[in-house]
């Protein structure tokens, strides 16, 4: 094997031996309150997730690129409003990304354009061609019936699907016990799979 | 969903289609720049002893010696290493590292109720290390941790002790201290690293690094770090983790591919308010095989 002269800590310098630890967030929020830069880590733990959910929710690019800039700043700027007491870093950071999805859609004066995500196949062989048709199409008719439940039920289902959070944190999120959040989410899942059945 | 699709079938293509939004990087350092964040993939303040490059042509790793200074100074990573799973193996822990000695430069050294050393100190779980093939029983042959020593040395200006002996560094946290009983074949250690505390407000947070160095004159950096700290515990959230049984503890094991690196393996679990992680670069006579069997000599939380 070729050896890499570098070593597991090699950013933390030679003279202060470091960690890897995967610090827990409500230990990088103390820093990220004390050095604005210090949010760095909590900014790319969170970004790819946060993207995923408001990219969902509004359709495009270019808006998700904004709703999570504002949620980042929001977050930045008020890290002293969380308290680790009421819930998880991650719970309170979607809210305030579910609130600046809904923010963002009322000033658009439209419903999210949650039918514009487009999918990239770049990577379909064409022996899938066949298989990716019906999943493209199964896909569209899906996005299709989301946009068409009310909007605290689409936020339900792309919490659940798009940011890892547990039953309780989407709770948090919609002001909800986790115990609705359950029930909730089956009886969408539920009206989808009617809506679809009912497409054919 | 050729037929009414059944729930089932509506999550899977759901998350499928979720899964496959991603964030660029473009993106993600376009956002990072409106936020006045520095590109942490590419420039960071840390403290560093001379030339601290990541790149390939690092000096070996050295643990610090007590006379040396740690002055602050800046680096630049090379912009090819952008990789996701690079960035989440390597840069990612140099910005926490550098966050936490950043944290504990501004920190005064804490109260009377959290300061360093208050109350009585707990009881190591373990007192001696040896030395030994990992998959031997433990010899007391080799090395074992000296009697206590009276004189604990005093932390660097940024209030970091290094250097410790197990039992020094037991004296200075609340929690014990559970230390491996048996090391890889060849490893030495450990050295120990104390930071903290407080990290949190009405909490003394501390952080036990203990890093175990192969005495190979050929492969001189190869080297292991097992980390204690009483902090709340967060699963891993990336795909790879896995959960995995070793020595009676259920451990979040993650292998972490790297683009132009070798290969991180982290080992992480909690107990009794602490969280332990083990972590080893894969190379040379670190394998996985050898980094789990080095956990299962951490003794489980009673």
């Amino acid at each position: 094997m070729v050896r890499e002269e570098r070593s597991i800590n090699a950013g933390s310098g030679e003279g202060v031996p470091g960690t890897v630890v995967a610090v827990p967030d409500d230990l990088l929020v103390v820093h990220a309150r004390r050095e604005r830069q210090a949010f760095a880590p909590l900014y790319q733990r969170y970004a790819g997730p946060v993207y995923r959910f408001v990219r969902s929710r509004l359709g495009t690019d270019a808006a998700a690129e904004d709703v999570l800039a504002d949620t980042m700043l929001w977050a930045m700027e008020h890290l002293d409003r969380f308290d680790p007491q009421r819930g998880s870093f991650a719970a309170w950071l979607f809210t305030i990304a579910a609130r600046r999805a809904t923010d963002h859609v009322r000033r658009q004066g439209r419903r999210p354009r949650i039918l514009a995500r487009l999918r990239r196949d770049a990577d379909t062989t064409l022996d899938d061609v066949e298989e990716s048709l019906i999943q493209r199409d199964d896909a569209q008719r899906l996005w299709r019936a989301l946009a068409r439940l009310p909007a605290k039920d689409q936020e339900l289902i792309l919490l659940r699907y798009s940011t890892g959070l547990s039953s309780v944190e989407i709770g948090a999120v919609l002001n909800m016990p986790a115990s609705t959040v359950r029930v909730r989410l089956m009886r969408v899942l539920r009206r989808l799979a009617k809506d679809l059945g009912g497409e054919r | 969903m050729s037929e009414r699709p059944d729930e089932r079938r509506i999550e899977q293509v759901l998350q499928n289609e979720i899964d496959a939004i991603r964030l660029s990087a473009a993106q993600r350092t376009r956002v990072a720049a409106r936020l006045g964040l520095e590109d942490g993939a590419t420039t960071m303040a840390t403290t560093s002893q001379p030339e601290p490059s990541i790149d390939a042509t690092d000096t070996p790793h050295r643990l610090p010696r007590d006379s040396e200074e740690v002055p602050m100074r800046t680096y630049t990573l090379p912009s090819r290493r952008r990789h996701a799973l690079e960035w989440l193996g390597g840069v990612a822990a140099i910005v926490v590292v550098a966050l936490i000695l950043v944290a504990i430069f501004r920190e005064p050294t804490g109260d009377g109720e959290t300061g360093v050393g208050a109350g009585a100190p707990p009881t190591a779980t373990t007192a001696a290390t040896t030395t030994a093939p990992i998959a031997q029983e433990p010899t007391a042959t080799v090395t074992t941790i000296p009697a206590t020593d009276d004189s604990m040395p005093t932390p660097d200006d940024s209030g970091v002790y290094k250097g410790l002996k197990v039992e020094q560094a037991q004296q200075l946290v609340p929690f014990p201290l559970r230390m491996p009983v048996a090391l890889p074949d060849g490893f030495q250690g450990p050295d120990i690293m104390v930071v903290g505390p407080p990290f949190e407000s009405g909490r003394a947070v501390y952080q036990v690094s203990s890093f175990y160095t192969l005495t190979d004159a050929q492969q001189p950096s190869v080297s292991l770090q097992y980390t204690q700290m009483n902090a709340s515990f967060n699963p891993p959230s990336d795909d790879e983790a896995a959960l995995v049984q070793i020595g009676g503890k259920d451990v979040w094991k993650s292998i972490l591919p790297r683009t132009d690196a070798l290969p991180i393996a982290t080992y992480t679990w909690a107990a009794d308010g602490v969280v332990y992680q083990v972590v080893a670069q894969i190379e040379g006579p670190i394998t996985a095989d050898t980094l789990e069997a080095f956990v299962a000599s951490i003794p489980a939380a009673e």
